[in-house]
């Protein structure tokens, strides 16, 4: 526990928290419009600034984003921090002369009008859209398009987007109510034949299928109500995808319950209908390095059990299973130019290729996510370490990553039977023809 | 060929040396960007051209820039026996000349400027000589103190034996054969350097640091961003001694243990885009950069990525963005960079300028470094000096010097008579310092007391004709249009102080808006995400105070102060 003092208060607090969320707990409301409680900091709007004394220095900061230490004195409504809020609320006036939000917000400080000229705008810019959309829904469909005061929210090149899933999640956090993506979507997907009227709950990812019965009505449908009951919130929120508890490390593996892993050590996640796929962190460690790849040509069409890519460095080779039926629909072209990036950012950039998944719901079962993921991976760490023991007669560290030239080091025999243990369990008769780097250049 | 030890050291550095001083005539010509701009292809085209036509036999070179580009197209002859010639403002019309002159073992005499080290060569007096100044004893290079800058003009800068003759290379063959990284850190640390890219954050700290600091990749990112209008002393280095500033970001990656370092270029910079490709090629040849350097096993891989002309991705935490390849908005610190920075990892994001003071560093001590100076700032710094003086130009002095020295008598005092009416020091975050206020040092705790910073180096003389209301409106847009818009003090505040801007210089204002002017302003820097927003009202709110009558002026007529 973290304990410090703020507005001549002393109180405590866990290790991670913010000081914008401990002032809350304690009752001391700090003025703020980019903040939401389940999605990470922006920093942007500047009125939750606090004057935070640390060490003998005393510095503003904004509290959403301020991490507790012990001992600090910050004080939430000083002469300073006033008149700056002010300024602020004034500036945003100007900004949305006639938006009752920024009206409002303004009011509770002081401000009743501006004095500037009026710009008419009615989005704020507070970043929430695009964050929801990006971090926890994790679509991306809309953006800041421009810097400074030109800058705005929309789509690429401002075409009507195919990536929205209409989850409505942009409409629900916006501060203003300016925010319409979803509307423009719904209008054009009334257009849509029957098969293509997909529910917004199955593009969220929540259910495999259901056709909208309701015209996209969705504030009549009883499942939109049921889920928003459920949520208590926007459902997006439940998929947890921007929460701080996003990852964890098992002994000194990382996994990421964003996504589905495979036994053969290759992690799935849904994107845009397809399934993108890559290296977890496990397979990256015992490699070590990635310098060259080979990778099966886009169209291939795969079964489970056939090799999917092979992986090579620190003068080794790994192959990896594919986890489900699909076709090979598209390759990372980021890895293409720099195979390095398996290694250097696995779960991120560092993804190999997106499949077109045939049939899922076949392999559904095999598919690791979430606590029996977590169960997985630690029982892999202690049989990776067993292994090690027993074979090299060297013990690894328990809480440090395998040292990156393991792979060099260990012998030919060990590295075999490392391969057959963890990564190629059966061998299918297919022939899968797989090709360097440089032919897909 | 791969330099491996100390006897390749050698060898190379007498090939350097036979380059930089042959026995026949030699000419050198100029051709950074500058140069070029100004015809530097053609006079060395027409060079050629002369030398086949003539069948004289003189060994022909390119250069970078010394730093004073309207003296460019520049040109060095070195006749045998006698100091090598500076040339400035050559023209193609006069290389027939030259060559006659040369081929008669005369000294040519059209743009002939001064005679670099004079009393190095024991030569055969000359009568024409004793006329011609030094390198030393003429504006604008005397007084300087050429350390960072010592080779640019001079040597070829895609040579790399005429950069290990000069004592290039020693210092890494020093750090990676007989140093342990912790031993380079404790130098830079002694050394006292500091950031140079307008920061001013002690560097040796900072790497000792990420050094410290756990994750399986870290990274060394040279800024080579150089946005800050009027500053152009990175290019010239990258230009002029690229190889300086390859040593000094492989020093440092070996110092914090970083294997992979990336210069952020300046998109706008695109000659020295190729350029700065073609020399980490011929470095990776010679076994400077990629695996293995100087045979030490030290790996270390550099390559380069251009920014997108945005002026905010010079911030350290919006450049990482950028190359993340994200839109460049600074990120909120904490997390420091050297915690977590590019993809995560610690990360030192370092200047151009603040890297290329390492091999000195490191090859002559932290203890000599510490000399030069002044207390708390050690070491020289690259002045960009523009504006209304006679010499603008690039002046590289030692910190503390003072400023009037450097208006008046380094770069030759205001032209055509007209007196100095203030100067930016610091541009474009440094405050307009009035006229009877030069008499300060320049370095970053002097200037701070008077309000006033001095940032990247930039210094900007205005004489008695410019109106500071019109260039602080000037600056204005410059912040309005490089705001990258995440933070509101900043995309609203600023903007409305440009809009106020206009109506003082228009006559449609009164001291009312002045007020109000000083309230965003002070909102802005206190309350901004960035330093963009948090720099950009100072030098506003200190003209508004300084130079009262210039506002008078406009408020009161709408004219400037010279036309009232």
């Amino acid at each position: 526990m973290i304990t410090f003092t703020i507005d001549d208060q002393k109180v405590s607090a866990e290790e991670g928290s913010t000081v914008f969320k401990v002032a809350r707990e304690n009752g001391i409301e700090i003025p703020h419009l980019c903040f939401h409680k389940d999605m990470e900091p922006y920093g942007g709007c500047r009125l939750c600034m606090v004057e935070i004394t640390e060490n003998g220095f005393t510095r503003l900061h904004p509290s959403c984003a301020f991490p507790v230490k012990e001992n600090i004195v910050v004080k939430t409504d000083t002469e300073r921090l006033r008149k700056g809020r002010k300024i602020i609320a004034e500036l945003l006036l100007a900004r949305c002369p006639d938006v009752d939000s920024v009206i409002n917000l303004a009011e509770s400080l002081g401000v009743k009008e501006a004095r500037f000229k009026k710009l008419n705008s009615n989005c704020v810019l507070c970043g929430q859209c695009v964050r929801v959309c990006r971090n926890v829904a994790q679509v991306g469909a809309i953006d800041f398009i421009n810097r400074g005061k030109n800058r705005y929210v929309g789509t690429p090149f401002d075409l009507p987007s195919d990536d929205c899933i209409g989850c409505g999640s942009c409409h629900y956090v916006c501060p203003t109510g300016s925010m319409n993506m979803e509307y423009e979507n719904v209008l054009r997907w009334r257009n849509l034949p029957g098969t293509l009227r997909k529910c917004r709950y199955m593009r969220m990812g929540f259910i495999p299928h259901k056709m909208c019965p309701n015209n996209y009505r969705c504030w009549n449908c009883e499942l939109d109500q049921r889920m928003e009951d459920l949520a208590k919130t926007h459902p997006i929120f439940i998929l947890k995808h921007a929460r701080e508890e996003e990852k964890e490390t098992i002994g000194h593996f990382e996994i990421r319950f964003d996504r589905f892993y495979h036994e053969g050590h290759v992690w799935m996640k849904r994107l845009n209908g397809l399934m993108r796929l890559g290296i977890d962190d496990f397979a990256r460690q015992i490699i070590g390095w990635v310098d060259d790849m080979r990778l099966p040509s886009v169209g291939t069409t795969l079964e489970p059990g056939d090799i999917l890519f092979e992986i090579s460095g620190n003068e080794k080779k790994l192959l990896f299973h594919t986890p489900i039926p699909g076709e090979i629909i598209y390759i990372n072209p980021d890895i293409l130019d720099n195979p390095k990036l398996a290694s250097m950012a696995p779960y991120e950039r560092g993804w190999i290729l997106s499949i077109e998944p045939l049939d899922i719901l076949r392999v559904s079962k095999e598919l690791l996510s979430g606590r029996s993921a977590k169960e997985w991976l630690k029982h892999e760490f202690n049989e990776f370490h067993d292994m090690v023991r027993q074979e090299t007669e060297a013990e690894l560290p328990l809480d440090k990553p395998i040292p990156k030239d393991f792979a060099k080091t260990v012998g030919d025999d060990t590295w075999k039977k490392i391969h057959k243990r963890f990564f190629i369990k059966k061998r299918k008769k297919k022939k899968v023809k797989l090709h360097h780097i440089e032919d897909f250049q | 060929m791969k330099i491996k030890n100390m006897k390749d050291l050698d060898k190379v550095k007498e090939i350097g040396m036979k380059s930089l001083f042959p026995k026949g005539p030699q000419i050198r010509i100029s051709m950074s960007t500058c140069g070029l701009a100004l015809g530097a292809d053609d006079l060395f085209q027409k060079i050629t051209e002369e030398k086949e036509k003539t069948g004289i036999r003189i060994s022909l070179h390119q250069t970078g820039c010394s730093g004073f580009c309207d003296l460019e197209p520049m040109a060095i002859v070195r006749l045998p026996g006698k100091p090598a010639l500076l040339y400035t403002r050559v023209t193609v019309e006069s290389v027939e000349q030259i060559i006659q002159d040369i081929q008669k073992k005369k000294i040519p005499q059209k743009g002939l400027f001064c005679t670099i080290g004079s009393d190095s060569v024991t030569a055969m007096p000359d009568p024409v000589l004793n006329e011609i100044p030094d390198y030393q004893d003429v504006t604008p290079f005397k007084g300087q103190h050429r350390m960072l800058l010592e080779n640019c003009g001079i040597i070829d800068p895609l040579s790399v034996a005429e950069y290990v003759a000069m004592a290039g290379y020693s210092a890494l063959f020093k750090a990676l054969h007989q140093m342990r990284p912790e031993e380079v850190i404790k130098e830079v640390v002694e050394s006292g350097l500091r950031g140079r890219g307008g920061a001013w954050f002690p560097t040796g700290f900072k790497w000792d640091m990420a050094s410290k600091s756990s994750g399986d990749e870290k990274f060394v990112i040279c800024n080579a961003d150089e946005g800050d209008p009027g500053a152009y002393k990175d290019r010239t280095i990258m230009e002029g001694n690229p190889l300086k500033l390859f040593e000094g970001i492989v020093l440092a990656g070996y110092a914090i243990g970083s294997h992979h370092g990336i210069i952020y270029l300046r998109e706008e910079y695109h000659h020295t885009f190729g350029f700065l490709n073609t020399a980490i090629e011929i470095a990776k040849r010679f076994g400077l950069l990629g695996k293995n350097i100087l045979s030490s096993g030290f790996n270390f891989s550099l390559n380069i990525v251009r920014g997108g002309g945005s002026y905010v991705c010079g911030e350290e935490t919006a450049l990482m963005d950028s190359l993340e390849g994200e839109v460049g908005d600074p990120r909120l610190r904490p997390p420091f960079p050297i915690e977590k920075g590019l993809w995560a990892r610690p990360t030192i994001v370092n200047n151009v300028e603040t890297l290329s003071n390492v091999p000195l560093i490191i090859q002559n001590g932290g203890k000599w470094y510490k000399n030069i100076g002044t207390e708390k700032a050690k070491g020289t710094k690259i002045l960009s000096v523009i504006g209304n003086v006679k010499h603008p130009g690039l002046y590289e002095v030692p910190l503390g010097t003072n400023l009037k020295q450097v208006i008046f008598e380094m770069a030759g005092g205001p032209v055509n008579g007209k007196s100095i009416k203030a100067v930016q020091v610091g541009s474009p975050f440094g405050t307009f310092i009035p006229a009877d206020k030069l008499d300060v040092s320049l370095d970053p705790e002097a200037l701070r007391e008077i309000g006033s910073m001095i940032g990247s180096g930039v210094i900007v003389a205005l004489d008695q004709d410019a109106c500071i209301v019109d260039i602080l409106h000037h600056l204005l847009t410059f912040f309005v249009e490089e705001s990258c818009g995440k933070c509101v003090p900043c995309r609203e505040g600023v903007s409305r102080m440009e809009e106020l801007m206009i109506e003082i210089y228009n006559g449609r204002a009164g001291m009312k808006e002045l007020d109000i002017l000083n309230e965003l302003g002070e909102t802005a820097r206190d309350f901004s995400l960035c330093a963009l927003g948090g720099g950009a009202p100072a030098p506003i709110l200190n003209g508004i105070k300084d130079f009262k009558k210039d506002f008078e002026a406009h408020i009161k007529t709408g004219k400037c102060l010279r036309f009232s």
